[in-house]
């Protein structure tokens, strides 16, 4: 990985650049220090930096480790972003609905959990037994209609039992009605053996088991909406509420784990007076008609604006579809998992967790479909509990206290039950997630009653919250080590992107503009240019010859190609561009009048009516920021001339001429492009000094980590020496005697060793070390070369000859009535830059 | 064009023994790595000459280690080179006995585009339209004008004259005055550029006059007072008459500062100095402190010095802690609710202090009193009390 980094640049970003480990960070810096001599080789790394374990950082080296990453590391925190974004940063908040299940409801909870919690099981036999209850535990969560559902696929793998046969893949099928890819973890457990463990059952206890299971399915299919549905619909108002007084966008995202839910929405949706079209669903494979429907119109609508080569794939193009038709016709789109990665709908500030998962992490991607850059209004994240139900009210409070996952949670009446402590949730629930979510699972797989389960996420809780403390109190330490740019660093880089790289790119347009015109005129390519908007634009005749890459486009256009309709964007990629660049290369030099303008600086003005000879010469640095650059040179009257005054000099406007001025020695001018040279070079070396610096200066800190290292270990020699010593003054007999003599002649040779290992290293005699060295040597003193690109002879007219509009000079005539044939101009110009 | 790279004064050998041994190495080194990247810079802006002007090495005799060291350097140098001049100056004077002397070892070793200024009439043709002239020094201390006996030019010779010798300007009051050189000995001899070396940082003494005259400086600094070292000259002729362009480029290793904290305000902000590990640096503690001021001295300097764990934030550090003083007495150092026996101890060093009848006995006493201080610091309240128990049965 290392060599292929080497041969480009590499930008790694990261918004958590460590979470447990100094070596998740000496991980991370490899990528973009390739030379690994910046922290050097994790074991040095790990004795220079890290003390009892990796988590911890030896006292004293917190500034070192600091520099260090400083110069491969810079961070930016959101906080110091916020006033520069155009859209800034907004906040999420919860907002939690809470519901009493009816006790019909509870009682039927409380009843299937405790046949889930029962150890011995027979539809739940084997190694899949833990996944299963798993499984099912969620969808109770989820909603009463996949509990439903489930129920009737245990009830059939009980009948498949019953009847002496396999029970088939029925458990596995009530799983994929979990659209939750984290389960495959398990599925390699599915197969004929399990199967084989589960037929063995009693039969008595499959009658029975069976009969308890039809008894929930009826009751289960027996009670009317849930109290769950009903909170859904009330929070599903509030949100069209808001849409239709304009204080929000009258849309939502909702999400649930199961499919069988997602469905049972829809339909509580549509009955409760929604249309169709409003409701759009989302999963995993989208084949259903509503979604074909919604491809078609897709692709009727928004299909025109991929070209051929970048047309997306059919399943791309589905998930597009559906957005488009959540953006723009729908006002609720229902997600499985499916939904909870890869999406944009930063158009929607609402997402309702109908159901949660148990991994933090997929909360917060659900979370993220909204809550990201360029929403424009605050994000809310709704959520239910049971009132009743501790256990689901537990895992809640871990989610958003704990984890300040919803940001501030309020009740449906406003009321604040939690400020965050934190705006930054991800760092927390990507250190914690993981392990949260194996608690859990623990949890419900080994409980044997609902209360034990209580009193376990009652303890996960308090887990969590030490988990945490110390998380954030090694945070706060380590953090340090990776210094946060000031924040008037940050508003200089943001000042720069906002006030100079505009000016940068006027500039580079200004010049573009030039070279375009001067490659029209000299093609005698009839054209009008004139300026509008900041832009110089160019109508080029129909049939005037450019070059074919250009097409059969005629406008061109400089500036942000954002916003240009009726004309294409001129940068340095455009094959007109190309072209006048070619053209300009291939030009042998001749004879040209250059135009002083009337503003020309005392220098300049000094040179009127002088004719002289020019030259352009490419030099090609080598080195850490490979560079090339254009120099100029000049000699008028039979003198070479300052090299600042012929950078300016072949930047004026020069029309073709055909007077040839006198012959000038050869000699005079190699000196003058010598001169420019030197000059130019002085400026290249200063910055290419100070990357010479820093990277001889990591060397030789990679030598002393090493020196450090053999140091360290001396010392601790040192102190073995002086107890061997002791304890062959006090030891009694022989062969205890020669341990010791033998313990004090390892440890003198080792001594030794290092002794010789430091003078070497002392020295620098290390390959690593000699290796970059010479490398660093041969970048920064490598020899440029310079190539002459033309010689012209040149006369200095006294001012404009005639009114020659310059790039970017408006014209009058009005740019859409105007013939270009009639306003280009007769003389053929050449514009050199 | 003539390219020249103009150095002196790279005092091979030189020792410093004011500093750790540690640190002297580190500097022994870096004055012998120099040569390296001078050569690399001449290479890169492809001279046509480098010329040192003097002083290479800190003695005319020095241990074989230096001119070996110096030969090997030239040896392992890649190429290709352009020639290069050495010239004696009053730290190495061309003596019979010196590294210059023709039958010395050193000479053999030298690779044939390195030279060697041995004689007085010296010149060497570096280019058909180009000459260099130079004169060594011949002993440690001299009263004549090496620049004025450079030879005068010819009438009719339009060469670029070059010339090379080691010596003072006099324009520094003070400054030692052994081998004087006139600040227009350039135009005097019809000289286009004159090469000298001796004071150690850049100075060109010879802005306003058409030749100039220029010390490139040490290219690794040798003391604390060499502002503007560290660096050698880049010359660029172009034609007789026209003055030339003298560029300088960085090539030292160390940067050496000297630091006066006079509180501990400027003490803390030198923790604030992002790149210190290519430095130098002399500091110098001025200032009084009190008891709870003098750990974080004490904290700051092991920062800024490294420990055998830990690396310093300095590259070399040079402590001067002979100014450093405390405030007298405990000051309310110390907290309110210590053991009876700790109250007591520090009122009574307290009360020693005031009323002492000497200086040493004023100093055991803000020793005594340092020291509780700083084992109260480490919390370990019995070994506190201990100590606080052992000082009372001292006082």
């Amino acid at each position: 990985v290392r060599g292929f980094l080497r041969t480009a640049p590499v930008l790694l970003l990261t918004a958590t650049p460590m979470q447990n480990s100094l070596a998740e960070l000496w991980g991370l810096v490899q990528y973009v220090e390739p030379t690994g001599t910046l922290l050097g080789d994790i074991a040095t790394f790990r004795k220079v930096f890290c003390g009892e374990d990796d988590r911890t950082l030896v006292p004293g080296q917190e500034h070192e480790l600091q520099r260090r990453l400083a110069m491969v590391l810079q961070r930016t925190l959101r906080r110091q972003a916020q006033e520069f974004l155009d859209r800034p940063f907004m906040q999420r908040r919860c907002r939690l609905y809470e519901y009493a299940m009816s006790d019909d409801e509870r009682s039927l909870y409380d009843d299937v959990t405790e046949y889930l919690l029962q150890p011995s099981l027979c539809a739940f036999a084997g190694r899949q037994r833990r996944l299963l209850l798993i499984g099912f535990h969620r969808r109770m969560a989820s909603s009463l209609s996949a509990l439903a559902a489930s129920l009737d696929n245990v009830a059939a793998r009980l009948r498949r039992l019953q009847a002496g046969l396999a029970p088939g893949d029925t458990g596995l099928d009530a799983l994929r009605d979990l659209e939750d890819e984290d389960e495959d973890e398990d599925d390699d457990t599915a197969g004929s053996s399990q199967d084989s463990e589960a037929t063995i059952a009693d039969p008595n206890a499959v009658v029975s088991e069976l009969a308890l299971v039809e008894s929930f399915v009826a009751r289960a299919r027996s009670l009317p909406h849930d109290a769950k549905a009903r909170s859904f619909l009330d929070a599903i108002n509030v949100i069209l509420e808001l849409g239709r007084d304009g204080s929000g966008s009258g849309k939502a995202v909702v999400f649930t784990e199961s499919i069988t839910t997602q469905e049972y929405l829809r339909k509580l949706l549509m009955n409760n007076g929604l249309s169709d079209e409003d409701v759009t669903l989302f999963r995993g494979v989208n084949d259903h008609p509503r979604a074909q429907q919604a491809y078609a119109r897709w692709k009727e609508e928004e299909g025109g604006r991929f070209n051929a080569g970048v047309r997306p794939s059919r399943d791309v193009a589905v998930r597009l579809a559906l957005v488009y038709e959540f953006r723009t016709r729908s006002k609720v789109l229902i997600c499985t998992e499916a939904g909870a990665k890869g999406l944009n709908l930063q158009f929607c500030e609402t997402v309702i967790n109908y159901d949660l998962p148990w991994n933090p992490q997929r909360i917060e991607q659900r979370i993220g479909r909204c809550h990201r850059y360029s929403q424009q209004r605050d994000v809310t994240v709704v959520n239910f509990i049971a009132r009743d139900n501790e256990a689901h009210r537990l895992t809640f409070e871990i989610l958003s206290q704990k984890l300040d996952l919803f940001g501030k949670v309020l009740d449906a009446s406003d009321m604040v039950l939690h400020e965050p402590r934190t705006d930054a949730p991800e760092m927390f629930v990507s250190a914690l997630s993981v392990e949260f979510e194996s608690d859990l699972r623990n949890i419900y797989s080994r409980s044997r009653t609902l209360d034990e389960v209580t009193r376990e996420i009652a303890a996960l809780r308090d887990k969590v919250s030490v988990r945490r403390d110390a998380y954030e109190r090694e945070y706060q330490r380590t953090s340090k080590i990776i210094e946060s740019r000031f924040d008037e660093n940050v508003r200089r880089v943001f000042r720069h992107l906002r006030e100079d790289l505009p000016r940068g790119l006027a500039d580079l347009d200004r010049d573009i503009a030039a070279l375009v015109g001067g490659y029209l005129d000299t093609a005698q390519a009839p054209h009008h240019h004139f300026s509008a908007a900041g832009r110089d634009i160019f109508m080029i005749a129909p049939d005037a010859a450019l070059p074919a890459e250009a097409g059969d486009c005629r406008q061109f256009a400089t500036g942000d190609a954002r916003g240009l309709t009726d004309a294409q964007a001129l940068n340095l990629l455009h094959p007109l561009v190309q072209g006048a660049i070619a053209q300009a290369r291939t030009w042998p030099g001749g004879s040209v009048a250059l135009e002083l303008p009337k503003s020309a600086p005392p220098d300049l003005s000094a040179l009127k009516g002088k004719a002289g000879v020019m030259c352009v010469a490419l030099v090609d640095y080598a080195g850490f920021e490979p560079v090339q650059r254009l120099v100029a040179a000049a000699v008028v009257d039979g003198a070479p001339i300052d090299p600042s005054i012929a950078a300016r000099l072949i930047r004026l406007t020069a029309s073709e001429s055909q007077t040839t001025e006198g012959e000038v020695d050869p000699q005079l001018i190699d000196d003058a492009v010598d001169e420019a040279v030197f000059v130019d070079q002085r400026e290249v070396e200063k910055g290419e000094q100070q990357h010479f610096e820093k990277a001889i200066g990591q060397l030789e800190r990679f030598v002393e980590d090493k020196i450090l290292v053999c140091r360290r270990e001396r010392n601790s020699i040192a102190e073995k020496l002086v107890s061997a010593y002791e304890r062959r003054n006090e030891v009694v007999g022989s062969s205890a005697r020669e341990r010791v003599e033998s313990e004090i002649i390892r440890l003198s040779t080792r001594d030794e060793e290092l002794q010789q290992r430091i003078t070497d290293l002392e020295s620098r005699e290390d390959e690593v070390y000699k290796k970059w060295r010479n490398e660093y040597h041969e970048l920064r003193y490598r020899t440029p070369s310079v190539n002459r690109l033309f010689q012209a002879t040149f006369r200095i007219a006294s001012g404009p000859t005639a009114p020659v509009p310059t790039a970017g000079a408006p014209i009058t005539a009005d740019p859409k009535a105007a013939d270009p044939r009639a306003t280009s101009r007769p003389a053929p110009k050449v514009r050199m830059k | 064009m003539l390219k020249l790279l103009h150095t002196a004064d790279w005092h091979l050998g030189r020792r410093f023994k004011s500093f750790p041994e540690d640190a002297q190495k580190k500097l022994s080194r870096a004055r012998m790595d120099v040569v390296s990247r001078i050569l690399d810079v001449a290479r890169r802006n492809a001279v046509h000459a480098v010329l040192c002007v003097g002083d290479i090495f800190d003695d005319p005799d020095p241990s074989p280690d230096f001119w070996d060291g110096l030969a090997c350097k030239f040896q392992e140098h890649a190429g290709p080179h352009a020639p290069l001049f050495l010239v004696p100056g009053n730290h190495d004077p061309l003596t019979p006995e010196s590294v210059w002397a023709p039958g010395h070892p050193f000479r053999k070793r030298l690779p044939e585009w390195v030279h060697v200024v041995d004689r007085d009439d010296f010149s060497y043709p570096l280019s058909p339209n180009a000459v260099l002239y130079a004169r060594p020094c011949r002993s440690k201390a001299g009263e004549n004008d090496l620049a004025m006996a450079l030879p005068e030019r010819e009438p009719g010779d339009n060469r670029l004259r070059i010339g090379c010798v080691h010596g003072c300007t006099f324009d520094i009051e003070g400054y030692q005055t052994s081998f004087p050189i006139r600040r227009d000995a350039g135009v005097q001899r019809g000289l286009d550029y004159l090469a000298i070396g001796d004071t150690h940082p850049f100075r060109d003494v010879t802005e306003s006059l058409p030749v100039p005259t220029v010390y490139p400086g040490a290219p690794e600094p040798t003391a604390f007072d060499e502002a503007g070292a560290g660096r050698v000259a880049l010359v660029a002729l172009f034609r007789r008459g026209s003055r030339p362009r003298v560029e300088t480029e960085p090539v030292a290793f160390w940067k050496w500062i000297d630091v006066r904290c006079g509180d501990i305000n400027e003490l803390r902000r030198l923790l604030t100095h992002q790149s210190l590990d290519r430095h130098v640096v002399r500091l110098r503690l001025e200032m009084t402190v009190s008891l709870s001021e003098e750990s974080e001295v004490e904290r700051i300097v092991r920062d800024l010095q490294g420990t055998d764990a830990t690396h310093g934030r300095v590259g070399i550090l040079l402590l001067d802690k002979t100014k450093l003083r405390l405030h007298s007495g405990s000051r309310g150092a110390f907290p309110d609710d210590l053991p009876p026996v700790l109250k007591d101890t520090i009122a009574r060093l307290d009360q020693l202090i005031a009323e002492a009848g000497g200086e040493a006995e004023k100093e055991t006493a803000m020793r005594a009193l340092a020291h509780l201080y700083r084992l109260l610091q480490s919390q370990n309240t019995a070994s506190v009390q201990g100590a606080a128990l052992v000082a009372r049965r001292g006082i």
